[in-house]
């Protein structure tokens, strides 16, 4: 999950939400499929509110633009 | 004035030029022209060039120097700017109030008397109408638009003036979003008016094309409003350049009025850096009611499908011995039935059986020789052989007759045939 986008992780959480919602998913595979949804919604989440260090230290490598 | 013969002096000449022009050409003309050159004087007034080029040559047909003094261009430059929406500037095509003037030392003149700022809107439109028909035509108008739009709009490459207002105020609404999203905008400098425009985003793009996959989308924007200039949105080079990027653009820049040509090929116009900061914060904010609703969502469809399972272990407990008891009694009329069918059926077979066997007893009985003896009937033999036809015996025969008691010889006398 750790190399996982958000757009992969919205996608994965549609499949997980459409099989407990048609009632497909086993009993015994909900606890684990909460957990999963449970967790690409944090990752989710996290992507909108915490800074992304490797995104920052990316954009640092950009030489700062010079000011016309 | 001199006489005939004695030759004139320039300034004679001039003088003489400068006085017929002032006669016969004394009244205001209307007069359009391209600017090709404006210069501003310290004093306040304004010089201008006005040419006349032939469209499809592209060569020069006309030309003539002209004057704004400084008091009807302070007057003239706002209005003009208010009203186009453009600065009073070269390459602009204007319809111009001009009185015909001749100085002896500076030459044939036009003084600039008033302007009809609606020439050049038009103008301007028309040409802007001219680049989009060709980006339609060339097919590029709508590739930008077509572009998905990433669903979390972070990491921003921002061409912007770094001196602008705009720039600032893009930056500020985007840290201060309420809600706290995290947001990585980048400025790639460009200048934002004037002639440089065109190159300067165009150049900014190829930058930001270098790293493509460390943005999500390119905002191009603008603080200033109503009165800054906007053609320098409208060329072909750029519009084609942005249609084209392989990320979503969004403008903003500022411009209440008109949409320029940049905005018509971008992926979302928005009408300030603000308002394009908001639309960024927007998309975010759906995402967020997006796993808000997938987290509420999920947890009721788990609490449907647990309840669901439960009734059904439920119905299945109460249900279970209920069938075992049905399913017993059933089974139980079942064997009843069969044993009840079996001892009836055994009884009317050997009724059956019984009954043959009486008939054929006494169709036997009745078959026997000696109950047919009996009756009174007789059998005769002859040599030991049945009679049954007058055929087989001959008068004179000797033939044996059985009766129930006994035999009786006799010879046979004569035979009479029956018919």
């Amino acid at each position: 999950m750790k190399k996982m986008t958000y757009t992969q992780a919205m996608a994965r959480l549609e499949e997980i939400m459409a099989l407990v919602q048609n009632g497909k998913m086993d009993i015994d595979e909900l606890a684990g499929a909460l957990k999963e949804a449970s967790a690409l919604v944090q990752f989710c989440r996290s992507r909108l509110f915490t800074v992304d260090e490797e995104v920052k230290a990316l954009l640092d490598e950009i030489s700062p633009e010079v000011v016309e | 004035m001199n006489s005939a013969d004695a030759p004139f002096t320039l300034y004679s000449l001039n003088n003489m030029v400068r006085n017929i022009l002032g006669e016969t050409l004394s009244a205001r003309y209307w007069v359009t022209g391209e600017l090709s050159e404006v210069r501003e004087t310290s004093a306040g007034h304004c010089y201008i060039e006005l040419v006349q080029r032939d469209e499809a040559a592209n060569e020069l047909v006309a030309k003539a120097r002209g004057t704004v003094w400084a008091r009807i261009y302070s007057l003239l430059k706002p209005y003009f700017l208010e009203q186009t929406g453009q600065p009073f500037s070269a390459g602009l095509k204007v319809l111009l109030q001009v009185k015909v003037g001749f100085h002896e030392l500076y030459g044939y003149t036009l003084e600039v008397c008033d302007i009809e700022p609606a020439y050049t809107v038009g103008d301007l439109a028309r040409q802007r109408q001219t680049v989009i028909r060709r980006l339609a035509d060339e097919g590029v108008i709508n590739l930008n638009k077509e572009l998905a739009f990433p669903l979390l709009p972070q990491r921003i490459a921002v061409i912007s003036s770094s001196t602008a207002a705009g720039y600032g105020d893009f930056c500020d609404q985007l840290a201060r979003n309420r809600y706290g999203f995290v947001f990585y905008p980048h400025l790639f400098p460009s200048p934002m008016q004037g002639s440089g425009v065109e190159q300067g985003i165009i150049s900014a793009l190829d930058r930001i094309a270098a790293n493509i996959d460390m943005w999500d989308v390119v905002v191009i924007i603008r603080g200033g409003g109503a009165t800054s200039e906007l053609s320098c949105f409208d060329t072909y080079d750029l519009a084609n350049n942005c249609a084209q990027f392989p990320l979503p653009i969004i403008t903003g820049i500022g411009h209440q009025r008109d949409e320029s040509v940049l905005d018509v090929v971008a992926h979302t116009r928005a009408k300030t850096p603000t308002a394009a900061a908001e639309l960024l914060i927007h998309s975010m904010l759906e995402q967020d009611a997006c796993l808000s609703g997938i987290r509420l969502e999920m947890t009721a469809a788990v609490q449907r499908k647990v309840e669901w399972e439960r009734q059904r272990l439920h119905s299945l407990h109460h249900r279970l011995p209920l069938s075992a008891a049905v399913f017993m009694k059933d089974e139980a009329a079942r064997v009843k039935m069969i044993s009840q069918n079996l001892v009836a059926n055994v009884r009317n077979l050997l009724q059956k059986e019984l009954y043959r066997l009486e008939l054929s007893q006494k169709s036997i009985e009745a078959a026997s020789p000696e109950r047919i003896l009996a009756m009174g009937y007789s059998l005769t033999r002859v040599n030991g052989k049945l009679l049954r036809s007058v055929e087989e015996v001959s008068a004179g025969d000797e033939v044996v007759t059985l009766v129930a008691d006994g035999e009786i010889r006799s010879v046979v006398k004569e035979k009479e045939k029956k018919n």
